[in-house]
C-alpha cells in the first residue's frame, strides 16, 4: 500500500515536471539564449580597443555634460551621453566602463519584445522574433559600439509594450518612453509616433491617447529645453541629412538580404495573406515596417545598414507571421479537404451512375 | 487514389512551412556570419581591435603644446578625445593639394598635422586622397618637418609641423 502511494506520488511529480517544461520550456530556452548572447557580446566587446568615430563623439559629449563645457557636436541625441555622464559621475571618466552599455539595452529590447509577443502570439512566435532580431548581424555588431541604435530600440519596443496594454497608467508611461526614444535617437521618434497613432486608432479610447500626450509632450519639451540651454540652439541633424526626396531609394530593398538575411523574403508572403489583416495586433508591426522603410528610403543621400536597425523586429515579426500563416492555412486547407471529401465522393458516384445511364439507357441499370 | 492525393495535399503545406522555418534559421545564421563583410567599420580594414592605437595617439601628440589644434587626416574624434587637443579635418573643397593645405593651415594659424594610415590607406575622404597617398606623403616633406612616427597593429601615425615661411 505504502509502495503504491509512493509510486503514485512519483508519477504525479514526473507529470508536474513534464507539464512545467511543456508550459515554460520555450521560456527557459529563451533565458538560456539570452545568457549565451550576453556571453557572446562580452567576448566581442572585451577585445574592443578603440571606440568608433560616433562613439567617441558621444563620449566627448558626455565629458562636456559632466564638466560643463560646450558640446562637441550639438546635433547628437543627448540620452546616451547623459547615461554615460551619470555613470562617470560615480566611477570617474573611463571609456572602458561604458563599452558594453548599448548591448545591455539591445538585450533588454529583446526581452521586452519577447514578453510582449509571448502574451499575444505565444512562446514559439515570441522566441522566433526576439531571437532573430537579437542575432541579426547589424543589430549585434552596432550594439557592440557606443552608439544609440540599441538604446532607441529599447525605448521603442518598451513604448509598444505599454501601448499594447489597455491601461491608462501604461499609456502615461508610453508617453514618457516615446519621448525617451526621441532623446535616444531623433529620427526613430517617427516610428514611435507611427505606432502610437495606430494603437490610438485601434483602441478608440481618446482618453488613453490623451494620457500618453499628457506625459509625452512635457517630457519632449523638457529634453529639448535642456539641450537648448546647454547648446544655445536645438538641432536634430546635419542639414545635409535632413533633405527628403519623393523619389524613393531602392537601397534598403536591394540590400535587404544583406541586412536581414533570407527571412526578409517571407515579408511579402505575410503581406499577401488575408489572415495577416484579420488580427489587429499585427497592424502596428505592418505600419512600423512600412513607415520606417519609406522614411529611410526617402533620404536624398544618406543610406546606411544601421538605419534599418530599429525596424528589424517588424521585419522578423512579418517573417514569422508568414510561417504562422502558412501553417494555419494548411490546417484550414486540411479541414476544408476533409469536410468536402465526403461530398466529392458522393458527387463522383452520382456522375458515374449518370454516365452509365446515358451510355446504356435503361439497360445500364441493374 | 483520391485518398493518396488528399494525403499529399495535406502534407504539402507543412513542407512549405518547414522549408520556411529552415530558410529563416539558416538564413539568419548565414547573414550574421556575413554581416562583418558588409559593414566596413567591423571588417578587416577596421582598427577597433588595435591594442596599441590609443596609446600611440597619446605618445605621438605628447610633444604638441596644449591648446594647439591638430590637423588630422582620419579618426578625428578618436584623436581629439585621446590626445586632448582640438582637431580639424581639412574638409571638402578647401584643401585639394599640398599648396592649398599649407595656405589653409597658415590662414587659420594651424601648425601641426597628423597623418593617419590605417591598413595603408591615408584617408577615407576622396578629396584628400591625392595628398595623403604614399606619394603625397613624400611631397609633404617640402613644407612640413616630420616630428614623429609611430606604428600600431593596424596603422601608422605621423606627426608633422608646418615649416614657417619667412
Amino acid at each position: 500500500m505504502a509502495l503504491e502511494n509512493h509510486n503514485n506520488l512519483r508519477k504525479n511529480e514526473n507529470k508536474s515536471i513534464l507539464s512545467f517544461f511543456k508550459s515554460y520550456g520555450i521560456d527557459i530556452a529563451f533565458v538560456i539564449f539570452c545568457i549565451f548572447l550576453a556571453l557572446y557580446y562580452n567576448e566581442f566587446i572585451s577585445v574592443l580597443r578603440v571606440p568608433s568615430h560616433d562613439g567617441t563623439v558621444y563620449l566627448m559629449n558626455a565629458h562636456d555634460w559632466l564638466s560643463n563645457e560646450p558640446l562637441d557636436e550639438i546635433y547628437r541625441p543627448p540620452l546616451i551621453s547623459w547615461i554615460i555622464a551619470g555613470i562617470w559621475s560615480v566611477t570617474g571618466e573611463n571609456w572602458v566602463l561604458v563599452k558594453g552599455l548599448q548591448a545591455i539595452f539591445t538585450i533588454g529590447a529583446g526581452v521586452v519584445l519577447y514578453i510582449l509577443l509571448r502574451k499575444y502570439k505565444g512562446n514559439a512566435f515570441a522566441f522566433g522574433v526576439a531571437a532573430l532580431t537579437m542575432v541579426n548581424g547589424p543589430v549585434f555588431l552596432f550594439s557592440t559600439q557606443i552608439l544609440t541604435e540599441g538604446l532607441s530600440l529599447f525605448f521603442l519596443v518598451l513604448s509598444m509594450y505599454f501601448l499594447k496594454t489597455q491601461k491608462e497608467k501604461y499609456w502615461f508611461l508610453a508617453g514618457i518612453t516615446i519621448a525617451l526614444t526621441f532623446a535616444s535617437r531623433y529620427p526613430v521618434f517617427l516610428q514611435a509616433i507611427a505606432i502610437f497613432v495606430v494603437e490610438s486608432i485601434l483602441t478608440r479610447k481618446p482618453k488613453l491617447a490623451l494620457r500618453a500626450i499628457s506625459s509625452g509632450v512635457p517630457a519632449l519639451i523638457l529634453i529639448a529645453l535642456i539641450v537648448y540651454l546647454k547648446a544655445g540652439t536645438f538641432t536634430t541633424a546635419l542639414s545635409k541629412d535632413t533633405t527628403l526626396s519623393l523619389l524613393l531609394s531602392p537601397y534598403y530593398i536591394v540590400n535587404s538580404i544583406n541586412i536581414w538575411g533570407i527571412p526578409f523574403l517571407l515579408v511579402p508572403v505575410a503581406l499577401i495573406y488575408r489572415r495577416t489583416y484579420e488580427d489587429r495586433f499585427n497592424y502596428s508591426f505592418i505600419v512600423w515596417f512600412i513607415v520606417s522603410l519609406l522614411f529611410w528610403s526617402a533620404s536624398s543621400g544618406n543610406w546606411q545598414f544601421r538605419f534599418a536597425f530599429q525596424y528589424t523586429p517588424a521585419v522578423y515579426f512579418l517573417s514569422i507571421l508568414a510561417i504562422e500563416n502558412i501553417v494555419k492555412s494548411s490546417i484550414s486547407v486540411n479541414s476544408t479537404i476533409v469536410s468536402y471529401h465526403g461530398a466529392i465522393r458522393s458527387r463522383l458516384k452520382r456522375i458515374k451512375r449518370i454516365s452509365r445511364y446515358e451510355l446504356f439507357g435503361d439497360f445500364g441499370n441493374e | 487514389m483520391t485518398r493518396v492525393i488528399i494525403a499529399k495535399l495535406k502534407k504539402i503545406q507543412y513542407w512549405i512551412a518547414g522549408t520556411a522555418i529552415a530558410m529563416v534559421l539558416v538564413g539568419a545564421v548565414y547573414a550574421h556570419a556575413q554581416s562583418k563583410n558588409h559593414l566596413g567599420a567591423f571588417g578587416d580594414t577596421a582598427n577597433i581591435n588595435d591594442d596599441l592605437y590609443i596609446q600611440a595617439v597619446k605618445n605621438l601628440t605628447k610633444s604638441v603644446p596644449k591648446n594647439e589644434t591638430l590637423v588630422v587626416t582620419a579618426n578625428s574624434a578618436v584623436i581629439k578625445y585621446f590626445s586632448d587637443h582640438p582637431v580639424k579635418v581639412p574638409w571638402r573643397g578647401k584643401v585639394t593639394s599640398e599648396k592649398t593645405l599649407v595656405t589653409w593651415m597658415s590662414n587659420l594659424g594651424y601648425k601641426y598635422l597628423v597623418v593617419v594610415y590605417t591598413h595603408g590607406r591615408g584617408t577615407s575622404i576622396a578629396e584628400l586622397k591625392p595628398i595623403f597617398s604614399n606619394k603625397g606623403l613624400r611631397a609633404l616633406s617640402a613644407d612640413f618637418q616630420k616630428l614623429g612616427e609611430t606604428r600600431t597593429e593596424s596603422a601608422k601615425l605621423l606627426l608633422y609641423k608646418k615649416i614657417e615661411q619667412l
